[in-house]
Parts: structure tokens; sequence; C-alpha cells
């Protein structure tokens, strides 16, 4: 391809785009509650891989976090069981915040390789004009 | 401690920029035109791809906000890269002409 760099980069911006997606999934279903008798809310996470024969970076697929969750005793929660318990996802947010700030700066990382790699072909253009 | 003998170059091979390019470059200047012909059409799917994704974008049928955008730099910059070329071969056409007697 005659613009890889250009290519390769968006690879990772689509790749980052979709782990700032998972975060803020995450992050939106971070507080929800559920009885005990069934699964809390599952955190996704991105897998990458690198291309198998081409270049760049694409997602193989999503791991769900613990279904288990962790109990919280609010016995005046409306959802609460016999023993006052229900369940919320097990996501930290710190670590979340964490994700969501090395998945912006990485989708930024690439931006700035795609204007780089457009500003030298726009360079290598102007070579031997008058 | 024994120094190997320098083995024989490898063939040089020639890059095929735009894989339009003739296999027996002929001396009437259609090599030139099939070159600069196959990058146009090049440039025109580009353009039609750019053209796609950004009715995609305005109709928000568009996940990828950057593939539009991506596609319009590389639209935008193999435009200038076939005119500069096609430019230069006026600028030689033009150079030639004025080499009469």
């Amino acid at each position: 391809m005659t613009f890889d760099a250009i290519g390769i980069a968006s690879t990772g911006l689509t790749l980052h785009r979709k782990w700032l997606d998972a975060v803020s999934d995450n992050l939106a279903n971070a507080n929800n509650a559920s009885p005990t008798s069934g699964a809390a809310f599952q955190a996704r996470y991105v897998l990458a891989q690198a291309g198998e024969g081409v270049s760049g970076a694409y997602v193989a697929g999503a791991a769900l976090g613990d279904a288990e969750g962790r109990l919280v005793y609010s016995p005046d929660h409306p959802l609460a069981d016999a023993d006052g318990y229900v369940r919320y996802p097990d996501i930290d947010m710190a670590e979340q915040m964490g994700e969501l700030i090395m998945a912006q700066r990485g989708y930024q990382a690439n931006a700035a390789v795609v204007d780089r790699a457009k500003t030298a072909y726009e360079a290598a253009l102007q070579i031997g004009r008058a | 401690m024994p120094i190997p003998a320098i083995g024989s170059l490898p063939a040089i091979t020639t890059t095929d920029v735009t894989g339009s390019k003739p296999a027996t470059p002929s001396t009437d200047g259609s090599a030139f035109g099939a070159t600069l012909g196959g990058a146009v059409d090049g440039l025109q799917q580009l353009q039609s791809t750019s053209n796609q994704l950004a009715v995609a974008a305005v109709t928000g049928d568009l996940n990828d906000i950057h593939a539009a955008t991506i596609a319009a730099s590389r639209a935008q910059v193999t435009l200038e890269l076939v005119s500069a070329v096609r430019n230069k071969g006026v600028d030689a056409f033009n150079e030639i002409m004025r080499m009469q007697a």
C-alpha cells in the first residue's frame, strides 16, 4: 500500500476507539446493583493482537470480567436478599480511569502518526519544486 | 579466522510503483500515459471511497470518524502526487516544444 504508515495508524486508531468503548461501557455500568440470585455486570476487556501477515494492531476479541462481583450489605435496597445483600460489579473505578487515559493517549498517538506521515508525504512532493 | 569470499550480488529488481506498468517499455510515450492513467484510476477510486465515507459520516452510519478523515487525507495526498507528476509531464513536453530551431 502506498500510504502504509497511515493505514497502520488507522488500525491503531480503530483498536483504541474500541478500547474507549469498552471502558465507557464498564464505567457506565459500574454502579449497577443486581440481586444476589443473578450475576453482576461483567466488565469488558478488549484483547489486542498484532496483525498476522499484515502490519497493524487488531482486536482479537473481548474478555469478560468476574460475574461474581462483590456483595454489599444494604438491607434497605429493594433488590436485597433475605440476608440484606446486593451484588455490585467488581469494577475498580481507578483502574478504569487509568485505562481511559491510556486509551485516549494511544488514540492521540496514532492520530499524531497519521498527521506526521501526511506532512512527510507532502514534504516529499515539494522536492524539486521551483 | 577464515574470511568467506564475497558472494555475487542479488539481481536488482525494479519496484512496480503503480502496478500498471507495462512489461516492455515502449519508446512512443504510451508507457508514461499508461502509468498516469493507472494513477488517475487509483485516485478516482480513493476519492469515491472518501465520498462514500463522508456521506456515511453525515448520516450517522459511521462508527469510526477517523476512517472518513483518513480516507480524505489519503485522497488529498494522492491527488497532489498525481497532479505533481502530470505537471512535470506537461513541463517536459513544453520544454521539448521550445527546442525547435
